[in-house]
């Protein structure tokens, strides 16, 4: 008896809701509003087999995710940190807009496992990272993780959006993603609706000719807070 | 004067030390420095030196290694360091700097300490004086050898003779190359000789050495030489040659372990004539030497220049050859124009020659920096009035203060940089953290350094990895799968990831990507049981971002 009852008033609650999420205005969904920039090589990096834990290039361009209309880069023009002074370049430039592979567009960050760390301005819902780090020529950047917070010491209420450090090298636990080439594509990092102010990037140099961490352009698209 | 030289000579040595000591491994081996490290594993291990007629040159870098690598106490190959192997070319780096005091009664007190400070803080210089190939040996080689034969044409003594030839011995023992300095020389001397041996040294500052007796004496001699009898000048020559060949034969035959090497060197020439105008990656146009030197720029890096040493290299130049030596401040017009004539003739030799390295550009620019010595000299004679003069030392002290700043960011900032014009196919630092990961995963398999590691590389250039593997003792080549492709480590070329992944993934992992050279990358396999408990014991590795 108590059982049937609990049945119904779920089902009751379940119809109320159902009802009310149909009154509600279906969301208004977009493309993601990227703008991609140049490729600096023509097709897929030279050498990218398919290997079992670097990605798999498709040669097809990427498919372009929806997300609620209002979705905006919310790192746009953002103050950026880092764990060093940069080795060379403002570290402006990774919020600047400019994602070109050319001289002078990315911020070079000293040798060893180094951060960027964007501060949104307000706690916001993320939906998408964007990162390229240097797409002048195809190099793969080791132990890339990428995590949110809303504390700028990134103590408390960590959340790991990415992570390919999977020898666990960073110490910042082993991760399970897997590395990959730079293109003009940049990697995109789906965030998951969640909620945060801070946006840190970790790297630890990269197959590139010298041991520097770069980043060309960081974009965080999401909601803004109202 | 003396104590001020000395002075002077104290501080550029310590200024070259300065420049060329620290942090010698602060840069991957190169594929060529790592094949050196190679052969010299052979004469230290098997006490056998045979000259290969086909590559890597004489053997005067390896026995230079020797002490260097005995001093630092090393009992296997496997201990040894790019320091222990570079600290001999920055020995002979310094040994650079500090030759133009050979040339100091020819030069002028000021002169040569301008020519020691640049050599000393060229950034080309520095650069390859902690680079374990033969290039800084062959060009101190041929400084020696007209210090020397400098020393011997303004004493008559014998001793400064037999050390020119010895010289002469070296550069033929160091690289076939030493041919083009010998071609320079000739026409050098010649044009040297036609000088008249009175009035030869223009007026201002005279400098004097102890060796070399009285400024009298040195007269003497040289009219005493000019017009020595002819037995005497063929005993001379014939003394000069013998030592020379006998040295150069002393190391090409391994001190006699490979009687053939002498022969087998002068029939290296086709090969490498053959290797001088080939079309490959290497061969550059003729102006390729002196743009990099005049003004590289790349990307937002600094701009290089070693302006300074070339404009004041043709300074020197012209006043070597402007109405017999007026120009020339206290230097010897003969010795001046013998350095023009042998650098000029040596920088276009170099650019004709369509196969270019830029570490070839030292032996020319070595003779640029000999003559900035004369030609700085000149320059600051000639402005009028003092408080001109004072202003032009003073640019020249900012133009040297430069020239130490780029040669620090050449070889400290930029070590591999892309934008560092003398990082020439540079393997990139990716290369030595896979070495470290190989060695690493060593100390978790039972066999240790005898663990199986097996390398498929697409082409036969996987140097230097021999070298960032030499700890390990069972490393094994191919270029290309074998049947037996299975071991616990395996390194391969993305291009048999096809085929690693059919036949190994059932029971390895490809663990990630290491940068070999630019462009070149090379899978790391582990196998599982190896993989596991190497994983396990990083679960709680340190973390120190910013480190």
């Amino acid at each position: 008896m108590i059982h049937s009852t609990a049945i119904v008033r779920a089902a009751a609650v379940a119809g109320m809701l159902g009802v009310a999420a149909m009154a509600a205005p279906a969301q208004e969904m977009i493309p993601l509003p990227v703008k991609l920039p140049k490729p600096s090589f023509a097709g897929t990096p030279k050498d990218v087999p398919p290997g079992t834990t670097v990605e798999k290039p498709t040669g097809k361009p990427r498919p372009i995710p929806q997300v609620p209309k209002g979705t905006t880069n919310l790192a746009l023009n953002k103050k950026v940190t880092s764990s060093k002074a940069p080795f060379d370049g403002s570290l402006d430039l990774i919020t600047d807009g400019d994602k070109e592979a050319r001289g002078g567009t990315a911020v070079e960050l000293k040798p060893g496992l180094q951060w960027v760390q964007i501060d949104l301005g307000t706690p916001s819902r993320l939906l998408y990272i964007l990162v390229w780090h240097y797409h002048v020529e195809p190099v793969i950047f080791h132990d890339v993780i990428v995590q949110v917070s809303n504390d700028p010491n990134f103590v408390e209420g960590v959340t790991t959006l990415f992570n390919n450090d999977q020898d666990n090298s960073a110490g910042l636990g082993i991760g399970k993603d897997r590395e990959y080439f730079e293109t003009n594509e940049g990697k995109l990092i789906d965030a998951k609706g969640v909620t945060a102010r801070y946006v840190r990037l970790y790297s630890k140099g990269s197959t590139h000719r010298d041991p520097l961490n770069r980043y060309t352009e960081v974009e965080v698209y999401g909601l803004p807070a109202r | 004067m003396q104590r001020a030289f000395a002075a002077a000579t104290l501080l550029i040595v310590a200024a070259a030390l300065f420049l060329r000591l620290p942090q010698l491994d602060n840069r991957p081996m190169h594929g060529d420095e790592a094949v050196h490290a190679a052969k010299f594993r052979e004469l230290w291990e098997r006490g056998v030196y045979r000259y290969d007629p086909n590559e890597y040159h004489g053997p005067t870098l390896y026995y230079a290694a020797l002490p260097t690598v005995e001093l630092n106490g090393r009992r296997s190959f496997a201990e040894t360091t790019e320091s222990d192997f570079r600290l001999a070319a920055a020995a002979a780096g310094v040994l650079l700097a500090l030759s133009p005091v050979l040339l100091r009664d020819g030069l002028g007190n000021g002169a040569a300490v301008l020519a020691a400070l640049l050599l000393a803080l060229s950034p080309a210089c520095v650069f390859y004086s902690r680079y374990y190939i033969q290039e800084i040996f062959l060009t101190l080689f041929t400084v020696a050898a007209i210090g020397f034969g400098w020393r011997h044409a303004q004493t008559g003594r014998t001793v400064w003779l037999v050390l020119a030839a010895a010289a002469a011995g070296l550069m033929i023992a160091t690289k076939e190359t030493a041919v083009l300095a010998f071609a320079g020389a000739l026409p050098a001397w010649l044009a040297a000789r036609r000088m008249r041996t009175d009035g030869h040294r223009s007026g201002g500052e005279s400098a004097s050495l102890p060796t070399a007796g009285t400024e009298q004496e040195r007269f003497t001699n040289a009219q005493h030489l000019a017009h020595s009898s002819p037995p005497s000048r063929a005993f001379r020559a014939l003394l000069g040659l013998g030592v020379a060949v006998a040295v150069a034969c002393l190391f090409l035959s391994g001190f006699g372990t490979n009687p053939a090497g002498p022969v087998d060197y002068l029939r290296s020439y086709l090969p490498w004539l053959g290797r001088a105008g080939e079309t490959s990656l290497h061969r550059q146009p003729w102006h390729y030497y002196l743009t990099m030197l005049a003004w590289t720029h790349r990307a937002r890096g600094p701009v290089w220049s070693e302006g300074l040493i070339l404009g004041l290299g043709l300074a020197g130049a012209a006043a070597a050859f402007w109405r017999s030596g007026a120009l020339l401040a206290g230097a010897d017009a003969r010795l001046a124009r013998f350095l023009a004539v042998f650098t000029g003739v040596l920088t276009v030799l170099y650019s004709a020659i369509p196969y270019k390295t830029p570490w070839c550009a030292l032996s020319f620019l070595a003779g640029f920096a000999l003559l900035g010595g004369i030609g700085g000299q000149a320059v600051l004679a000639a402005l009028r009035p003092s408080a001109l003069r004072a202003a032009g030392g003073l640019a020249l002290a900012a133009g040297l203060a430069h020239l130490g700043w780029l040669a620090w960011q050449t070889s400290f900032a930029y070590p591999t940089d892309g934008r560092n014009p003398y990082a020439y196919a540079q393997p990139v630092p990716d290369i030595v953290a896979l070495g470290r990961r190989v060695e690493e995963l060593s100390r978790h398999h039972p066999a240790r350094a005898r663990m199986v590691v097996k390398v498929f590389s697409a082409d036969k250039y996987y140097w230097p990895l021999p070298w960032h593997l030499r700890r390990l003792e069972n490393v094994g080549y191919w270029t290309s799968v074998p049947e037996d492709a299975d071991a616990p480590v395996v390194i391969a070329s993305p291009q048999f990831d096809e085929e690693l992944t059919r036949r190994l993934d059932a029971t390895h992992l490809m663990t990630g990507y290491f940068g070999l050279r630019p462009g070149v990358v090379m899978m790391l396999w582990v196998r599982m049981d190896l993989w596991e408990p190497f994983i396990k014991s990083r679960s709680h590795a340190p973390s120190s971002p910013g480190e």
